[in-house]
């Protein structure tokens, strides 16, 4: 290391420093339905742990370290403080300093408590009055700020480059806002201090909603008011790997689904929740008033079998639902006899099922199941390998419909074979190319993703030829029309991971690599992908510029429109294992 | 690449679920904070529904963290119109896709219904269209084959069926309200302390050297099924002398000597060596009533194993931990952390269970379970061992595995029969060294193995002959002579102990004080 050239502009860095920052105390108000889950570790001490910035080859991570300081101080003085304190600021500012700041557009047909601006250029000048301006962009004191260096580039040992992504938010009593913001920053040192010398915001939106509750509110005790959720649903996976023998399959990765359907045929639609080993599945009643009715021992569903998703689908075509239930030891086909009596009528076996997908592919009148499946590195001992394209998973399946709750694996027969043995996470049908018939995106994580066009009676992956192949970790699939030019877009979970993308982008990772490889292991980190559907069955990759990329590490987006105001929206849940430890990868 | 997270360690741990603003245009602006999507949850999955038909989506999510499943409602500011519409097909209408068109629009809005999308999710049949400014609006549907059917002009802020075949819109008004059958089973709470782990099928104790003071014993393993037919049930308790909750639970478990020793309950405080680093050695009380002995390093890694197997994490060994082993030397219950005494003696109960039973003891909840476990997972258990650098027990475990149709030689069979009684399975551990034995009738440890199954069985005469055959291969072998002596003092045959004793002593004298003392304690016995 210490032997290493430095490189011109010394080291590129991203996702180097992250920073979490709790403002004042009457701001920090917590909704009584979260958990303690959410007491997010603040103190920069805590991003900054493990990091061994000594010698000189490591001049960005010194530089790194040390922006804490000039950070936390612009927050108390320009955050913090009741009412600007110009000399404060002005010491934190370089004689030279520098500022661009962007102005505020109001966006789309705003219902009146809804405030979406979106930052074009032509704000003010200097850094003083950028950050009076910024100041006032949503109105009241901040319940909590995050900070992130990203590409962080040393010129000289005064000197650095780099990108500052923030995002505050405001939470007061009838109103909540949100801010994201870009800037280019300089730093310069100072002796022991470091300055802002220059700050150029690039890009910014910021949204402000008011109402007594605007936004989503937490309301699971009362629609779940079974002991089933109190008692068994709301402690978190850790809770039961403390309780229970590990034997029964409870894992840490908490890879459980829902599947939402109505059951018993009311016309409300009801929820049944998978569970791992040694825990029963529930399945909750949808109740006229709104709560639900936990009745899976009566229906015969309380399985305690690891259990990972589910689907309500009718296989016999006689009106009501059966379940499909990927479970550890295959796939298990219940069917509904009478009424919320359900009796296992099929089993596939197997191990490692992950998500389904059921639709009538061969158009024979009947719904067929495809299964994903993928053999865990985290759980049991499936490594990937190579890494990034590996190709060693298990095979999924594609179980046609024989009728009569009877089966055939035909994935060969029908074309689903190829790059069928990789680590599947997701499927999801759609007719992407508008010709009447359904086509099939498979996510995978460790590698390229599937997409199989049907084309007559077969299926030919294609996801290489119309440019959606998306080499990475995938975990999701959600198909929806983001641009209204008729033809179906992608939205695929992935990893967006610090961690991934501060090593991939380090000159001495791989060194001597084929670029073209390095750029497949950035793509690993690179986070959600976002792929639009262009005229003749293609793609095009338009994840660097969608604004949904920065999704964390993402599991299973999904789209709808949220704000009704027509345009598909996407609720991505993230985070990989939360342990007790708070020292992160 | 999952030993990280069984350190309890975080990894893309603490992230906030986000939610993007679709812009119309491809692009998306993150808004979670102010819309309170933001959650802190490991989420893993999201199903969307209208739950309170008020015309917007609900979201179900699905997390790994506290609390597993959430209902999110939305009350965001309306931005738009909106209706919802399900394809109802001839042949089912998944993949139906829904078109709605406005004047002044050049594309419809497109929803497919769906069985599976996201991650393990499915979401609501209902299709869900958020509509802008628009009041009026034109549905048609695709259906699977590609058929397209109009279904005409209909207003806004409605729920309509789609019928295939009926080429109109029917309006659908959600269930009404009926009165509510609020019986609600009241959900049993077996579910325990923290750190309790009730086995779902109890695990042999492997053999498990201890010391105390010169003298070495081992626990577990065939040796303790050789003490006769059944054994005292033990508790068996970790400790160091840096540990403060320890002495505490000591301080406990002594002064409840009586109720404890009426239940016939053994303890047995194994002492853990410190850590070289350790300088706060706390002195216990010397007032302790029970059995203590000294843990090796090699046998704290093993209890370790153990544990990291029970709880599939691979967090250091912490003191206290308490392990309950019944009468046939089968661990029943880990503890992990102090016990108490009303918890293990409750637990004690655990020992006349089997079958169905035994295995909802281990469950916090009821539930149907297709193919339950039935026996320990020997796979991961040897891989555990493998892991914590024991491969010699590993090899033991993994013997045991090998299917018997596969390996037919004596020496197979030993093993496969060693590894079985290693893992206190006797019965499954005779055929195989019988068989070894038949094959090849001289061999000293086929002859000892066999003796030794017999004498755990409680077939003491059988075991007997097969001791005195290992002896006439192998004179001199102390174990064999040990075991032959102390089944002959069992059985009262205490002239022909002492004989065995005097064979012994000159071989082995630490074997042979055992032996003697184990006779003197019969010649008492029968006085």
């Amino acid at each position: 290391m210490q032997s290493r050239p430095q490189a011109p502009l010394g080291w590129y860095l991203t996702g180097w420093l992250w920073l979490v920052l709790p403002c004042s105390a009457q701001d920090r108000e917590v909704p009584a339905t979260q958990s303690a889950a959410q007491n997010i570790p603040a103190p920069i001490e805590r991003a900054l742990e493990g990091l061994e910035a000594t010698g000189s080859a490591w001049t960005a991570e010194v530089w790194n370290d040390s922006l804490g300081e000039p950070i936390r101080a612009l927050r108390d003085v320009v955050w913090e403080a009741s009412k600007p304190d110009e000399a404060a600021w002005q010491r934190l500012c370089a004689p030279d300093a520098q500022g661009t700041w962007l102005k505020g557009q109001a966006l789309g047909g705003g219902a009146p408590d809804w405030d979406l601006q979106q930052g074009v250029a032509g704000g003010p000048e200097g850094l003083m009055e950028g950050w009076k301006a910024i100041r006032g962009r949503l109105a009241g004191p901040l319940s909590r700020t995050e900070w992130h260096v990203e590409g962080l580039q040393v010129v000289d040992a005064e000197t650095a480059h780099g990108t500052l992504r923030l995002q505050w938010i405001c939470e007061q009593p009838g109103r909540r806002g949100t801010m994201h913001s870009l800037w280019d920053v300089t730093w310069r040192r100072r002796g022991q201090a470091i300055l802002w010398q220059r700050v150029e915001e690039r890009e910014a939106h910021w949204l402000t909603l008011r109402g007594a509750k605007p936004g989503f509110v937490d309301r699971s005790h009362e629609v779940f008011p079974s002991p089933a959720y109190r008692n068994q649903l709301s402690p978190g996976i850790d809770f039961w790997r403390e309780r229970l023998d590990a034997g029964l399959g409870t894992g840490i990765l908490g890879h459980q689904g829902l599947a939402i359907g109505d059951v018993d045929g009311d016309g409300l639609e009801d929820v049944y929740v998978l569970e791992p080993g040694g825990l029963p599945n529930r399945l909750f009643l949808h109740q006229p008033d709104g709560s639900t009715r936990e009745v899976a021992k009566e229906a015969g569903l309380d399985v305690l079998n690891y259990s990972s998703s589910a689907l309500w689908v009718d296989l016999d075509g006689d009106s009501d639902k059966d379940l499909v239930l990927a479970t550890a030891e295959g796939v298990r086909v219940l069917e509904q006899k009478s009424r919320l009596r359900f009796v296992l009528a099929y089993s596939f076996p197997g191990p490692d099922c992950t998500s389904l997908a059921a639709a009538d592919v061969d158009l024979d009148g009947d719904v067929d199941i495809y299964v994903c499946r993928y053999s865990s590195p985290y759980e049991s001992s499936g490594l990937p390998f190579p890494y990034h394209d590996a190709e060693n998973g298990a095979a999924n399946w594609m179980l046609e419909n024989l009728g009569s709750f009877s089966f055939r694996e035909s994935s060969e027969a029908w074309g689903l074979s190829e790059g069928a043995t990789r680590f599947s996470f997701a499927a999801s049908f759609e007719d992407y190319d508008n010709d009447g018939d359904l086509d099939l995106y498979v996510a995978n994580d460790f590698g390229r993703n599937a997409l199989y066009r049907k084309e007559g009676k077969r299926f030919r992956e294609v996801a290489g030829e119309v440019s959606a192949q998306d080499v990475a970790a995938g975990m999701g699939v959600t198909w929806g029309d983001w641009n209204h030019d008729g033809l179906m877009d992608l939205y695929v979970s992935n990893m967006d991971s610090n961690a991934g993308q501060r090593v991939t982008t380090q000159a001495n990772f791989l060194p001597g690599a084929d670029p073209a490889e390095r750029e497949l292991f950035f793509q690993h980190a690179r986070g959600s992908a976002t792929y639009i559907g262009i005229p003749g069955g293609h793609f095009e990759d338009r994840t660097m510029t969608s604004g949904a990329r920065r999704s964390l590490w993402a599991w299973g987006g999904l789209s709808g429109d949220l704000d009704l105001d027509g345009n598909l929206d996407l609720v991505v849940p993230n985070g990989f294992v939360t342990g007790e430890s708070t020292k992160d990868l | 690449m999952g030993w990280l997270l069984r350190q309890g360690l975080s990894w893309s741990g603490r992230e906030r679920n986000v939610s993007f603003l679709g812009l119309g245009d491809g692009t998306f602006l993150e808004t979670s904070g102010a819309m309170g999507l933001d959650l802190p949850d490991d989420g893993r999955s999201v199903a969307q529904i209208d739950w309170d038909h008020d015309g917007d989506l609900d979201w179900i999510v699905r997390a790994r963290t506290t609390p597993r499943l959430r209902f999110l409602e939305n009350r965001l500011p309306r931005r738009g119109q909106w209706i919802e519409a399900k394809p109802v097909g001839v042949a089912g209408a998944i993949g139906a896709r829904l078109e709605v068109r406005a004047k002044g629009r050049t594309t419809p809005w497109l929803r497919t219904a769906r069985a599976g999308e996201g991650y393990l999710s499915q979401s609501s049949e209902w299709l869900h269209v958020g509509l802008g400014d628009q009041t009026q609006v034109e549905l048609s549907v695709v259906w699977p084959g590609g058929t397209r059917e109009a279904f005409g002009e209909v207003a806004t802020g409605q729920r309509y069926l789609l019928v295939q075949g009926e080429g109109r819109a029917r309006e659908s008004s959600p269930p009404s309200s009926q009165a509510l059958e609020k019986t609600q089973e009241p959900l049993g709470e077996r579910f325990g302390s923290k750190g309790r782990h009730v086995l779902a099928v109890p695990h042999p104790l492997p053999s498990l050297l201890v010391e105390s003071g010169t003298k070495q014993a081992t626990l577990g393993g065939i040796l303790a099924q050789r003490q006769g037919r059944t054994q005292k049930p033990v508790f068996l308790m970790l400790w160091s002398r840096d540990c403060m909750p320890c002495v505490a639970e000591r301080g406990e478990w002594a002064s409840q000597r009586k109720a404890i020793t009426e239940s016939g309950l053994g303890v047995l405080a194994l002492e853990l060596p410190l850590d070289p680093g350790s300088t706060d050695s706390i002195a216990p009380s010397s007032d302790w009533p029970y059995a203590s002995a000294t843990c090796p390093e090699a046998s704290a890694n093993l209890l370790h194993a153990l544990a990291c197997y029970f709880t599939d994490s691979t967090l250091p060994l912490a003191v206290p931990m308490g392990f309950l082993i019944d009468g046939k030397g089968r661990i029943q219950v880990l503890y992990w952390g102090a016990a108490s005494v009303e918890e293990v003696l409750g637990d004690r109960a655990l020992f006349d269970l089997s079958g169905p039973e035994r295995l909802r003891a281990a469950l916090p909840f009821d539930g149907l379970y297709w193919e339950p476990p039935s026996e320990p997972d020997w796979n991961r258990w040897a891989g555990v061992l493998r892991a914590r650098d024991l491969p010699e027990v590993a090899a033991e475990v993994e013997w045991g595995l090998i299917s018997t149709t596969d390996v037919q030689g004596p020496e197979a069979q030993y093993q496969i029969g060693q590894a079985r009684l290693r893992q206190g399975r006797l019965e499954d551990a005779l055929p195989h060294l019988t068989q070894a034995v038949e094959a090849a009738p001289r061999i000293a440890r086929y002859l000892e193995a066999l003796g030794q199954c017999l004498h755990g069985l409680g077939r003491s005469a059988e075991a007997q002959t097969y001791y005195e055959r290992a002896l006439v291969a192998q004179p001199r072998n102390s174990m064999v002579l040990y075991s032959l002596g102390s089944l002959q003092s069992s059985a009262g045959e205490v002239s022909a102990a002492r004989r065995t004793l005097g064979t012994l002593r000159p071989l082995d004298p630490d074997l042979a004080e055992r032996l003697r003392l184990q006779i003197e304690a019969k010649e008492a016995e029968s006085k």
